[in-house]
């Protein structure tokens, strides 16, 4: 294995703020004195996942919080539970619920002394509503009760309530599912909340046991795909893509903040690891040579490294939505980018074979796949739907099916002529001549949510990646 | 004679009995946007209350009112959650709920109104402090209400 970006090194010295905080905020909870203790403060940001787990926390202490839920942790408080204690330990809006509004906190001891923000998920609504903007909860899929995992037995689905920066475009919103939470701004990379900031300190010390999960990474290997390893320390962001080298004896993986890992033959050109990112980076792609390979953040903001070149970007530009993935030509001259709305952005000797920008789709795409000949491509929809442009040929989707969890990626065959989809769960489906060599769900392997998947160039297996 | 407040273009007449205070926070996050917010109460206003209250409520009791009046930014003006025209100024007690608040607590009730007036986008967040004096709390809150006044002078962007 080589580590390429080893996370920060545990302060050891004269205490900060934020430890000094953190230390004040330990003694309230544990109602004795504590002693001094290295913490990470981590950074965690939201990548092609977006769809699927946009919200990793950020806060990594093992020590006086993991077991604490922070005040007003039953029903009886009032405030809403947490959503990770509700949705499988993910830390982000479950099914039928979407973000609604935020607040911030401010000098959290859980974002470093910066400002930590909560997200409400409220309920979709199968009916509308007046001006309150929350409709009836007979008209949502949750009923209002009490959680029940673990010391966060906070309300579920009772609160009806919004705070309004999020989705502005649905007048009609039902309860508080739960609560997200970030250290990264929500309009940082949820375009659909506004900067109008609300504060509510009274929940400064809100928290769950399982807010603190792990920030690792995980590669599965399938049929003739090898596994070379994975990061097996804390990261200090999620991983958000990988690439495999052209011999199908190596991958790259990538997390949000630009932090490079190489594994087997792939090497290590460079990274955005140790740079303050304006923008989480959501994709990698690399050249055709395997000397070098772009990251493209939410914002369409390319970096190249190694033999790859820089041909253009949208780093400048106003999006209508974030980037959510990109595909380079067959040359290594080009490369195409694709938002969360299915806009194509072509570069270099990329070509431009159409989109979905203007169209209302159902579900937010995901992800792309050029075709072998770069006459064309692919692009899936976190419900499954494909879009296929240029020579890309339409093979089947999950358009039509339900999935318990959302499609995060596709790998094309090496002919062009099938594709696999993988989703959140590990689950994959096959269409033309792409084969089936194994998935997660039901195996017990998983740790995470996958977040990305490559075939090798043989098209005889293939790699899932979660965070 | 009432006690009136104004600042950011709004501006409000405080009955007897009542505190208030309009603030605009100074941003600290690189692109955050802080606009007006109206804090009305029957009760002591704390320096600290939490844009919705969260210092507050927990002290409303009997016939006890929070008010709220939350300023989105320009941007969320012809959004459909606001739009409902003008400052709503006669609550109704079917407008309430237990369950229509940020915090549900023991015995209070809640209404939340999105809307936009004078080119401004707002949320009307109100609190009673026991449900069981609904209907003089709604006459408390309306008495307020009917002389509030939002002009299209807004605060910049910022």
């Amino acid at each position: 294995m080589t580590l390429i970006d080893a996370p920060p090194a545990p302060r050891a010295t004269r205490p900060g703020l934020a430890q000094r905080v953190a230390d004040r905020a330990s003694a309230l909870f544990a109602k004795r004195s504590t002693t001094r203790r290295s913490f990470l403060v981590r950074t965690a940001i939201v990548g092609s996942a977006l769809a699927v787990n946009p919200f990793r926390f950020l806060f990594k202490p093992g020590t006086a919080y993991a077991h604490v839920c922070g005040p007003a942790n039953t029903c009886s408080g009032g405030w809403t539970v947490f959503c990770c204690s509700i949705n499988a330990g993910r830390n982000s809006c479950p099914p039928n619920s979407i973000t609604a509004g935020w607040w911030k906190i401010d000098n959290s001891v859980f974002c470093g002394g910066s400002a930590r923000y909560i997200l409400d998920c409220n309920a979709l609504c199968s009916c509308g509503c007046g001006s309150s903007g929350i409709c009836s909860q007979a008209c949502t899929a949750c009923s209002c009760h009490c959680g029940t995992n673990g010391c966060d037995q906070r309300r579920v689905c009772c609160n009806e309530f919004r705070y309004g920066q999020c989705h502005q475009e649905i007048g009609c919103v039902g309860a508080v599912v739960c609560r997200v939470v970030s250290c990264v701004p929500p309009w940082q990379w949820d375009p659909s909340c506004t900067a109008a900031s609300a504060t509510e300190n009274r929940t400064a010390f809100h928290y769950a046991p399982c807010l603190d999960a792990a920030d690792d990474a995980s590669v599965y290997a399938f049929g003739a795909a090898t596994y070379y390893g994975d990061p097996n320390v804390p990261l200090t962001s999620p991983v958000v893509g990988m690439d495999a080298t052209p011999t199908g004896r190596g991958y790259w993986l990538v997390a949000a903040d630009g932090g490079v890992f190489a594994y087997g033959d792939a090497r290590f050109f460079g990274s955005t690891g140790g740079m303050r990112l304006d923008r989480p980076v959501t994709d990698l792609a690399s050249t055709p040579s395997g000397n070098g390979y772009w990251l493209v953040a939410n914002d369409g903001g390319i970096f190249a490294f190694g033999d790859a070149r820089f041909r253009g970007s949208t780093g400048g530009m106003a999006l209508r939505r974030e980037i959510v993935g990109m595909a380079n030509t067959p040359s290594g001259n080009g490369y195409w980018l694709v938002a969360a709305d299915g806009g194509i952005f072509a570069f270099g000797d990329a070509q431009f074979f159409g989109s979905t920008g203007n169209l209302r789709l159902t579900r937010e795409v995901v992800g792309m796949a050029a075709t072998p000949t770069g006459n064309g491509y692919w692009l899936v929809a976190a419900d499954g739907g494909i879009f296929a442009f240029g020579d890309a040929q339409f093979r089947g989707s999950t358009g039509n099916l339900r999935l318990d969890e959302p499609i995060v990626g596709m790998a094309s065959t090496p002919t062009g002529n099938g594709y696999w989809l993988v989703a959140a769960d590990g689950g994959i489906f096959t269409f033309g001549d792409a084969r089936y060599y194994g998935g997660l769900p039901g195996t017990g392997r998983l740790q995470g949510t996958v977040v990305d998947a490559e075939a090798t160039p043989a098209g005889d297996g293939y790699w899932v990646l979660s965070d | 004679m009432a006690l009136r407040l104004a600042a950011h273009g709004l501006d409000v007449a405080l009955p007897a009995g009542w505190e208030g205070r309009i603030r605009r926070r100074a941003a600290t996050a690189p692109g955050e946007r802080t606009y007006p917010v109206v804090h009305l109460a029957t009760v002591p206003l704390p320096e600290e209350r939490g844009d919705f209250g969260g210092f507050v409520v927990d002290t409303l009791a009997g016939d006890d009112v929070f008010v709220t009046l939350f300023e989105y930014g320009p941007e969320s003006v012809e959004k459909p959650l606001f739009a409902t025209r003008g400052l709503p100024r006669q609550l109704r007690a079917d407008h309430f709920s237990p369950r229509r608040l940020q915090r549900s607590l023991p015995g209070q009730t809640g209404c939340q109104i999105f809307f936009t007036e004078g080119g401004r986008a707002f949320c009307l967040y109100v609190v009673l402090g026991d449900r069981r004096q609904l209907a003089r709390g709604v006459a408390r809150v309306n008495a307020l209400l009917a002389d509030v006044r939002v002009t299209k002078t807004g605060v910049a962007t910022g």
